[in-house]
């Protein structure tokens, strides 16, 4: 150990002398260069889309990289289409619909067949060299018309159901997110019910089968399509498989009410393994994608959190004070429901408290004061540079379009795209800045070890200048100060389910 | 920056996405690398895949945890951190290069009696720490205020239209990546020869607390501490034996000087490879790299890590061909609140010698969810909810874990882990008897040759390219390819019975704590 700090000077010495020979010829600067021109406009939808002759939508197009075949479909089944007492059921009927096998062929058998063949197939997807393309697309057919749900695979599913209930409370990360939806959404709201054992329990065999009959259908579904192959003959054969899929009843999910359910104000949570951080999730209730709002929430949150290293949130908690590897702001838009505003950060139990601080400050500090216009301006241009990768693959572009038939949106989204983040101006930022970043609603969740968390920054940090001027606006070092200016003072401990 | 603008202005009007271009129905992956060399030893790996304005691009130094030493664990993947902090002339206020460095050199020189003081094993004068540090505090405030710009290397690559720009550190590789619009691949090329060249290390001390973080967060994934011990433990010679993040002790206690030192070893043209995948034009492109990092010419080479794990073999080699092995078992028991699981892991040579393609293919066909330990675990008695053999394919000795988690039932295990050790015994030992299932093996070659198609896919080969090309040469690939797909049963009873024995063995039982 020594010799290793002796060593030290002396280098410290020549690292000098380094320095100063090559500071004189400097190295490049962003704004040196010179681009050609990159000329670039997003594909159309109508390019890719088609109907078979019972109705089914398929996005479908050529790939000639490599002989594969790629299909996913698009299901409606999932949210709000569960009845209450038996949360999960979808998945299980998925999941089983697979691993079940169909009436002529066991899960093991399809196991089999399908690693001979090198490819994999789901009740969602097949994936296959194109040389095996048939006999892939008539298993996967039969998958889809003739399932077994056999009794052996429900109880194996229902088994690790339970162990995923039994062990949901331990991950202080995941505690954290599930408490915040549930904070903002409500316990009882149907977007944040949990499965129960009892739940799990209470699934049978014909409640399986009664999903398929009812959901996996033609008219319910969205097939995307890539591959080696011609399209014609390719449409040909489709007409074959998919063409004669018979229709289910049309899925009309209901969608819930949704009003922030909790009061702003400072909530903590303790997982069952105690951890040595804890995690801030801070927020409210957001907007809907289609929201004409959303490009210009979309410009603030980036200034604010989302633009990882250029983002301010990210800046002062990771850069500066060296808080958290994990930290930002996310500004999810909804696309059944209005989606969450949450700033996050992982921190050590003694800092958590500051990163609060720091995270609640840059909010405030959106909100009050009007974004630079060279602020702006990078966020925009990041955005807008970056648009073609959206579009780097094939099967992405595919993806794409379907995504916007299957939830409604507008077809034409990507074409006006560009034009709705240009359009954005430094007073829209302050106005949705105040409009969807609400005071009275500002949740503040702590998953972690409440004792030490709450208490706060202690004297053995570095940067207990900021920890000072933090602690003058937020009142006190501790988490209750939090709680007197964003809630009615109490730090509400909730119990974990 | 400003003429990014500009570019867009014109998007709506032209259509330029080139749909179904082919990129050769000859799937060699050789046909389809294009490689320059440049002088100072720089290697340039390209692949045109033009279906769209894109490159996805890597800069790959091979250097990673294995370089490191005791005491300063860690310190690869904290370099990766630090090469985001800017050079002489990124992340840097114009006109301020002198004041910056001045204060870069005053933080020094107080960190120094820190951590001579920190190193004192009694009589340590706390007070003294917290008002150097608080020095030490002030001087970064300064230094935030008036000298730095903060990330933003980051920040140009994300204005110019970059995604998945990011970096990553492994036990034998650094690589640092960006995929950006093809106009915009100077930009790429001219920060990264600077900060190979340049690299000036600000934000250190924020940084390091930063990286304890981030550690920290792995810490709070259950299970996290015993599998670090039982690699410790699997691991004598080799510094695989810590992993790259670290121990927290060394990461804490790492300073700047450490940093330099480690760096100039490492960071150069000739231990570094570069790789553009995506609408390439080769000459223009080669023409920016001969620009920005023709002119880095470092004295000496990069040292190379030399090391071996014993293992029969090495007894044999080093002590006398008829030396009796000694029989060595090492065990590892622990618990935590996670699923419980056994894992028993053998010594195994590099991915370059001739035994690893049997072994990699004798745990493709031991863990096939179509073989027996699957079925018989997981389907037919419902002991295991997984089960797994699969060998390494590292730059240095490696290791072939064969694994089992123990199925339970409202968080009890349903048998004892003695009973899973004993249940992947009789598998392995089968191994080493018997003939599979004639079927299974062609199975298995059947998903190795899809996986190879799939794996020239699109832009994703650069990563492919980088990896093999770091740990080895990247035409090994296909080589390796090959020789998987020749192997026969015998090739797999001959390397089974050759290091899946318990006297090269390391036993991990991991129980749920109640």
């Amino acid at each position: 150990m020594f010799k290793k700090y002796k060593a030290f000077s002396l280098l410290l010495i020549f690292a000098a002398l380094l320095v100063s020979s090559c500071a004189s010829h400097l190295g490049p600067r962003p704004g040196d260069f010179t681009y050609e021109k990159l000329v670039f406009s997003p594909p159309e939808p109508g390019e890719f889309r088609t109907e078979l002759s019972n109705g089914i939508v398929v996005y479908i197009a050529e790939d000639h990289e490599i002989p594969w075949f790629n299909a996913s479909l698009m299901v409606r089944t999932g949210p709000f289409l569960e009845p209450e007492d038996k949360l999960g059921v979808e998945r299980m009927t998925q999941t089983i619909m697979r691993s079940g096998g169909t009436t002529s062929m066991t899960g093991e058998e399809i196991n089999e067949r399908m690693d001979f063949l090198a490819g994999s197939v789901s009740a969602t997807s097949l994936s296959i060299h194109m040389r095996h393309l048939d006999e892939g697309l008539k298993i996967w057919m039969d998958i889809l018309n003739n399932p077994a749900f056999p009794e052996d695979k429900l109880r194996r599913e229902k088994d690790s159901a339970i162990n995923r209930i039994r062990n949901r409370n331990k991950n202080v990360s995941s505690v954290g997110s599930r408490t915040f939806n549930e904070l903002v959404y409500g316990e009882d709201s149907p977007i944040t019910a949990q499965q129960t054992e009892s739940m799990v329990n209470g699934i049978v065999r014909d409640d399986l089968i009664n999903r398929h009959k009812k959901y996996w259908g033609a008219n319910n579904a969205i097939l995307i399509v890539s591959g080696d192959f011609n399209k014609f003959d390719m449409l040909k054969k489709l007409e074959e498989t998919f063409g004669k899929w018979e229709n289910a009843e049309k899925a009309v999910p209901e969608i819930p009410e949704v009003k922030q359910a909790a009061k702003a104000g400072v909530y903590m949570i303790q997982p069952e393994v105690i951890p040595n951080q804890g995690v801030i999730r801070i927020g409210n209730l957001g907007l809907m994608q289609d929201n004409p709002d959303y490009p210009a929430v979309d410009l603030m949150n980036y200034i604010l959190g989302g633009g990882s290293f250029s983002s301010r949130i990210t800046k002062i908690v990771r850069s500066d004070h060296g808080l958290a590897y994990s930290t930002g702001s996310r500004f999810s838009g909804g696309i059944l429901y209005p989606g969450t505003f949450a700033a996050s950060c992982q921190t050590k139990n003694s800092t958590v408290v500051f990163a609060s601080q720091l995270m609640l400050n840059e909010i405030e500090k959106i909100r009050n004061e009007p974004v630079s216009e060279d602020d702006l301006k990078f966020a925009k241009t990041a955005r807008i540079n970056s648009f073609p990768s959206q579009f780097s693959s094939i099967s992405r572009i595919l993806r794409n379009f379907a995504n916007l038939e299957f939830t409604g949106r507008p077809m034409d989204y990507y074409d006006t795209y560009l034009e709705n983040y240009e359009k954005v101006t430094v007073e829209d930022i302050q106005r949705i800045a105040k409009k969807y970043l609400q005071p009275e609603n500002m949740v503040i969740m702590v998953s972690g070890n409440i004792e030490e968390c709450r208490a706060g920054a202690d004297d053995l940090l570095p940067n207990q200048q900021t920890i000072d001027a933090m602690a003058e606006i937020f009142g006190g070092r501790a988490i209750d100060g939090l709680a007197k200016k964003y809630g009615d003072g109490n730090v509400n401990i909730l119990t974990l389910k | 920056m400003k003429k990014s603008k500009i570019l867009f202005l014109t998007i709506m009007i032209f259509m330029l996405f080139c749909i179904s271009v082919a990129v050769g129905q000859d799937l060699s992956l050789t046909d389809q690398v294009i490689e320059r060399v440049l002088d100072n030893g720089l290697k340039v790996l390209m692949v045109k895949r033009p279906q769209a304005p894109l490159i996805r691009s890597i800069l790959a130094y091979r250097v990673g945890s294995v370089n490191e030493r005791p005491g300063i664990t860690g310190i690869s993947h904290f370099h990766e951190h630090m090469m985001f902090k800017g050079t002489y002339s990124m992340g840097i206020k114009p006109g301020m290069l002198d004041k910056d460095l001045d204060i870069i050199r005053q933080i020094d020189e107080i960190m120094e009696k820190v951590v001579e003081e920190e190193s004192k094993v009694k009589g340590r004068d706390e007070n003294k720490i917290i008002e150097w540090k608080a020095q030490i505090a002030e001087l970064i405030e300064l230094q935030r205020k008036e000298t730095i710009i903060s990330d933003e290397l980051w920040g140009a690559y994300q204005e110019a239209g970059g995604t998945g720009i990011n970096a990553s550190t492994g036990r034998e590789m650094t690589q640092y990546y960006v995929t950006l619009p093809k106009n915009k691949i100077e930009l790429f090329l001219a920060l990264e020869a600077d900060r190979m060249g340049n690299p000036v290390f600000r934000e250190f001390y924020s940084e390091r607390d930063v990286i304890a973080e981030e550690r920290r967060m792995s810490e709070n994934r259950p299970g996290y501490f015993f599998r670090e011990q039982l690699n410790a433990t699997f691991y004598a010679a080799s510094p695989y034996s810590w992993s790259v993040i670290g121990w927290m002790s060394d990461i804490l206690s790492t300073t700047r000087q450490d940093m330099i030192e480690f760096r100039e070893e490492y960071y150069r043209p000739d231990n570094a490879t570069l790789v553009m995948a995506g609408d390439i034009d080769v000459d223009k492109v080669m023409a920016i790299v001969q620009k920005y990092f023709g002119t880095i010419k470092p004295e000496g080479k990069s040292p190379r890590v030399r090391t071996e794990e014993p293992s029969p073999e090495y007894y044999k080699r080093t002590v006398g061909p008829d030396f009796d092995v000694p029989y060595i078992e090492k065990r590892v028991y622990g618990k935590d609140e996670t699923n419980p699981y056994v894992t028993i892991m053998f010594h195994i040579p590099p991915l370059w010698h001739d035994d690893l393609a049997p072994l990699y293919m004798l745990g493709r066909v031991m863990s096939a969810r179509t073989g027996d330990m699957y079925m018989d675990m997981v389907e037919e008695n419902e002991i295991a909810t997984s089960v797994s053999a699969s060998a390494s394919n590292s730059m240095y000795d490696g290791s072939f874990t064969v694994r089992a988690t123990t199925k339970e039932r409202k968080n009890i295990a349903v048998v004892s882990p003695d009973s899973i050790e004993n249940k992947l015994w009789t598998y392995i030992e089968n191994a080493k008897s018997k003939h599979f299932d004639e079927e299974l093996l062609q199975r298995v070659k059947n998903s190795v040759e899809a996986s190879f198609l799939r794996s020239l896919r699109g832009t994703g080969i650069a990563g492919t390219l980088v990896r093999m090309e770091t740990a080895y040469k990247w035409q090994f690939i296909e080589e390796q390819y090959k020789q998987r797909m020749a192997v026969t049963f015998d090739d797999m009873m001959r390397v089974a019975e050759k290091y899946l024995t318990k006297g090269n063995s390391v036993t991990g039982i991991l129980e749920r704590k109640k």
